[in-house]
């Protein structure tokens, strides 16, 4: 398995710990844990594109 | 500004659930939704941590000493000892990551190679047998008999790597690495066997290794050989099940403080400022 697959529950737990550290209104935590998680995911899968990019063409 | 709607009950009393049991200081406030995210959350993180980590990625302090292995030196020897740095974000995770400071306490109060085998020793055994500078690897069974001081009685059986079976009685001195270490495996050199041929070699001495039981290694100090096996063993996975552990107790320092003082932006239902809106001078 490789181990980028571990940033998925580790991305999710974050997300969701920490939005739920920053409101009480659970529909407030779960919208903003939610946008947070696939903001997250979307700026890893660019810089897994970028540094998979650059050691494949070495 | 504290929300009013909250009712955070004594605040001190729930902090301090809240480190002890990631959670439970919500639960005490009766925030149950909260409780049960940083429960799940929290603990699920460092529990996956930990079972990446073949239960080790958990300790509070690196031994080190003269010789290569901390386990065989003797009680009195000059040891150095440094503190895990990881360790200060583990422990916010609260009891799951105590055992450490119990297992240093217990360490430092039993330290030192066994010569002494009080009870009877019986534990399968990977190792070499050893004739001058030639060395056989081997594996199988080691049973000792408790002896005076610095001897031991017993037997090993045994196959080296190419199948052949050994076996060789054992009447002579018997080191055991120290008791209470952050590795599974207890390190042990006994010198005086008898009744045992490999090929043209008669070895006379035994080195390996036995397990330690689970309650004698885990979180326990360790020194940098079992931290370098563990890399080796478990390469990155080893990283990242320290990293988990890591996040989850720095989580928990967030929830901590969610419990004292309630969520930093507020309850969630206020209006957004309007940016737009020009500002009052």
């Amino acid at each position: 398995m490789p181990s980028i697959v571990y940033a998925v529950p580790l991305a999710g737990v974050i997300s969701l710990v920490y939005c739920s550290t920053r409101y009480e209104l659970p529909s407030r935590i779960f919208q903003t844990a939610t946008v947070m998680f696939i903001k997250t995911l979307f700026g890893l899968a660019i810089l897994y594109a970028i540094l998979w990019y650059f050691s494949s063409t070495n | 500004m504290r929300d009013p709607r909250i009712n955070f009950r004594s605040r001190e009393v729930a902090a301090v659930l809240a480190f002890l049991v990631p959670g439970a200081g919500h639960l005490y406030q009766k925030r149950r939704l909260k409780a049960g995210v940083f429960f799940a959350g929290i603990l699920s993180l460092f529990l996956g941590g930990m079972i990446l980590g073949n239960w080790q990625p958990v300790y509070s302090q690196v031994i080190s000493g003269p010789g290569a292995s901390v386990q065989m030196l003797p009680g009195d020897a000059p040891i150095a000892t440094s503190y895990s740095i990881g360790y200060t974000a583990q422990v916010l995770v609260g009891l799951p990551a105590i055992p450490s400071l119990v297992q240093q306490l217990r360490f430092k109060a039993d330290m030192g190679v066994v010569k002494t085998l009080n009870e009877e020793l019986d534990s399968e055994f990977v190792g070499v047998l050893q004739s001058r500078d030639k060395y056989v690897p081997v594996s199988g069974r080691l049973t000792l008999q408790p002896a005076r001081l610095g001897t031991g009685t017993g037997t090993f059986t045994g196959v080296t790597r190419d199948g052949t079976a050994v076996a060789a009685e054992i009447d002579g001195s018997v080191d055991l690495g120290c008791r209470v270490f952050g590795s599974p495996r207890r390190e042990i050199s006994i010198a005086g066997l008898s009744g045992v041929q490999v090929g043209e070699l008669k070895p006379d001495r035994l080195y390996g290794t036995i397990s330690r039981p689970f309650l004698n290694w885990y979180q326990a100090p360790r020194d940098n050989g079992e931290l370098d096996r563990l890399h080796g063993n478990l390469s990155q996975r080893y990283d990242i099940a320290c990293v988990f552990t890591w996040i989850a107790g720095l989580l928990n320092l967030m929830a901590i403080w969610d419990a004292y003082d309630g969520p930093a932006y507020g309850y969630g239902d206020e209006e957004p400022e309007d940016e737009n809106e020009p500002k009052e001078n």
